[in-house]
């Protein structure tokens, strides 16, 4: 039976028919001598709803600031380049940075990168919330530049390379990077904001709830009035008597038995009651979906800024800078629905209960679809546009006969990515589809313009993520690492990627 | 296991009750919707913005007695710190039961769940 329905027709009807959809909770005891007209009360309380584990709630902000992480690291552009020299200092460094608290825990298993956190550097409200990142990558194997390396006649190559990279500092080859993402009614998933929106949506779904048990509601009230009618009493029979203190054994009252019994059952029929309105509640928000909204959250759309800059030692290449604009969106979301089907809710009539509140809960079911990975299954799209500025750098030794120009350029790199889960079993594997755009190359001074476009299947074995990917580039040189080429611009990629 | 009843058994006439809810932070939601049922059978119902932070005002008059409904809705795992004191001109009165001259409680909530909190007021000439 629909819980809306019959709250019109038949209330105590519906709170049973209610109470058989929900798991059975077992019918509480009485109160008892020893028990007061609080703790009896509370007793009641706990089992009828009882409170979410604290290390459960902890666990789950943990991951929640976790995944806050990932996405703004992914977000940003790292540097690529690898070398030895160093790693023995920025190990050490590692360990201080780790034990000042300042070791980034979301990207630092990154092999030759160490990823430095300084947020401390921002303001605290923006540290808190997580919308805004500052950090360093240091790479600890920062190599010469190969094309410097190259220019070099074969006969010293070898020992320039090695001096080269003696040369390098411990900071030769650092990312300075700043993440911000925007966070409004539209974009960004801050509670802060959405909570003007959401918040006459639960109400509602308690006004409905509590409408349901209404007879309950009045049922609870009559605890304090027979408090009140026996200490009128006593007072009557003896003005200077205290007033009953509802932390006081039942059995040590000075009152009664008759009085104590009849505060016996006032207490239990008060806590059942009470526990009523609560389950009533509770059927409505699941009925709704209302229990479900923030599904619809996670789903908002993200817009993300990064702005980086790579500090280099000229030996390992020119220092660039760059500006990356991300949005990841899906097609259903909070804002989308507010929008458009779920407009009904976004008034502030949504909070009394009455037809816009129907409406509201009809829009939000259909929504949300009947089943529970509906929303977490569908398409999410990002789409990135970064621009580079390359400096230019001149290496010139005389000595080898070495004279390389590098010009200073600039890159644009656009991405498009789709990807969702297969199926809502974990191990039911996910597609991912890449198409991305280079203006440029790094270090080339040819200026060609590159295509790749990867389509990859992802099946989780074990603990392990397998990657079955299709490569396209439109020229081969573009491939990258590909297991096996099937023509000039086409390869397959299986084999987990290096660690 | 945090307390979800409040009992004030003899409170004077021209008392007030305020009660205050944060449980919203950038990356958690908890809203918080109370309910006032007076002996006289008068109800009031107040939105979320009044009573979090709060505080959120009653005045309690003699021969009334209150039950006051606190429904906090976890729209994700959160917790939800409560806190309510009875206030008579400059003295405050302790709930039955606690040295304390203010009620406080952290309820704990998983996402979608609803918790309930009750305080109970009678009062005295």
């Amino acid at each position: 039976m629909n819980p809306r329905v019959c709250w019109a027709l038949v209330p105590a009807l519906c709170l049973s028919s209610m109470a058989l959809a929900q798991p059975a909770i077992p019918e509480p005891a009485p109160c008892t001598d020893d028990e007061t007209v609080i703790g009896c009360f509370q007793r009641i309380q706990e089992q009828a709803a009882p409170e979410a584990a604290e290390n459960q709630v902890d666990a789950v902000k943990a991951e929640q600031k976790q995944a806050v992480k990932q996405e703004l690291a992914t977000a940003q552009n790292g540097a690529d380049s690898g070398g030895t020299a160093t790693a023995a200092t920025t190990n050490d460094l590692a360990q201080l940075l780790n034990a000042l608290g300042l070791l980034s825990s979301g990207d630092n298993a990154e092999g030759s990168k160490l990823s430095v956190d300084l947020n401390f550097l921002l303001p605290v409200q923006d540290v808190e919330n997580n919308n805004a990142q500052l950090k360093a990558v240091i790479n600890t194997e920062a190599k010469p530049l190969e094309q410097l390396v190259q220019a070099f006649p074969e006969d010293v190559r070898a020992a320039r390379k090695d001096a080269f990279q003696k040369d390098i500092a411990t900071f030769g080859d650092t990312q300075i990077s700043f993440t911000w993402s925007l966070v409004n009614s539209r974009f960004g998933r801050d509670y802060s904001v959405l909570r003007e929106r959401i918040a006459p949506m639960n109400q509602g779904a308690v006004t409905r709830g509590r409408n349901t048990a209404a007879q309950e509601m009045r049922a609870v009230s009559d605890l304090p009035q027979l408090i009140q009618r026996i200490n009128t009493e006593r007072a009557a029979a003896t003005p200077a008597q205290p007033a009953i203190n509802a932390a006081t054994r039942f059995r040590d009252l000075p009152i009664s038995s008759e009085q104590k019994q009849e505060l016996k059952a006032s207490a239990f029929k008060a806590a059942a009651a009470r526990a009523a309105v609560t389950r009533s509640i509770q059927a409505e928000l699941a009925s709704s979906g209302m229990n479900r909204l923030a599904e619809l959250v996670e789903q908002q759309p993200q817009l993300l800024f990064t702005l980086t800059h790579e500090i280099r030692n000229d030996l390992v290449g020119p220092e660039t800078t760059s500006a990356t604009v991300s949005w990841e969106i899906t097609r259903r979301n909070f804002g989308a629905f507010l929008r458009n089907e779920g407009k009904s809710c976004a008034g502030a009539d949504v909070a009394e209960a009455a037809a816009a509140y129907t409406r509201c809960a009809n829009a939000l079911q259909s929504y949300l679809g009947s089943d529970d990975n509906d929303l977490s299954k569908q398409w999410r799209t990002k789409l990135s546009a970064s621009y580079k500025r390359v400096k230019a750098v001149t290496y010139s030794y005389p000595g080898d006969n070495v004279n390389l120009l590098l010009p200073k350029h600039d890159r644009w790199e656009i991405a498009l990515a789709m990807g969702r889960p297969m199926s809502q079993d974990e191990k039911g594997g996910r597609v991912d589809f890449e198409l991305a755009y280079d203006s440029n190359l790094d270090d080339d001074t040819t200026n060609q313009e590159r295509f790749k476009a990867t389509l990859t299947y992802t099946r989780r074995v074990g603990d392990m993520d397998m990657p079955f990917s299709i490569v396209y580039a439109n020229k081969d040189e573009f491939l990258g690492e590909v297991d096996h080429q099937i023509s000039m611009n086409v390869g397959l990629r299986f084999r987990q990627p290096a660690k | 296991m945090s307390s979800r009843i409040g009992f004030w058994s003899a409170v004077p006439d021209g008392a007030k009750l305020r009660v205050s809810v944060t449980g919203t932070t950038k990356k958690t939601l908890v809203t918080a919707h109370p309910f006032v049922l007076r002996g006289d059978g008068v109800e009031q119902t107040f939105p979320d913005d009044q009573i979090q932070p709060g505080p959120l005002e009653i005045d309690l008059e003699h021969p009334n007695t209150y039950s006051f409904f606190v429904d906090l809705v976890y729209t994700t795992s959160g917790k939800a710190d409560v806190t309510a004191e009875v206030v008579s001109g400059k003295k405050r009165i302790p709930p039955d039961g606690s040295d304390d001259t203010q009620f406080e409680t952290t309820v704990a909530g998983s996402q979608g769940q609803t918790l309930g909190l009750t305080f109970f007021i009678v009062t005295t000439k």
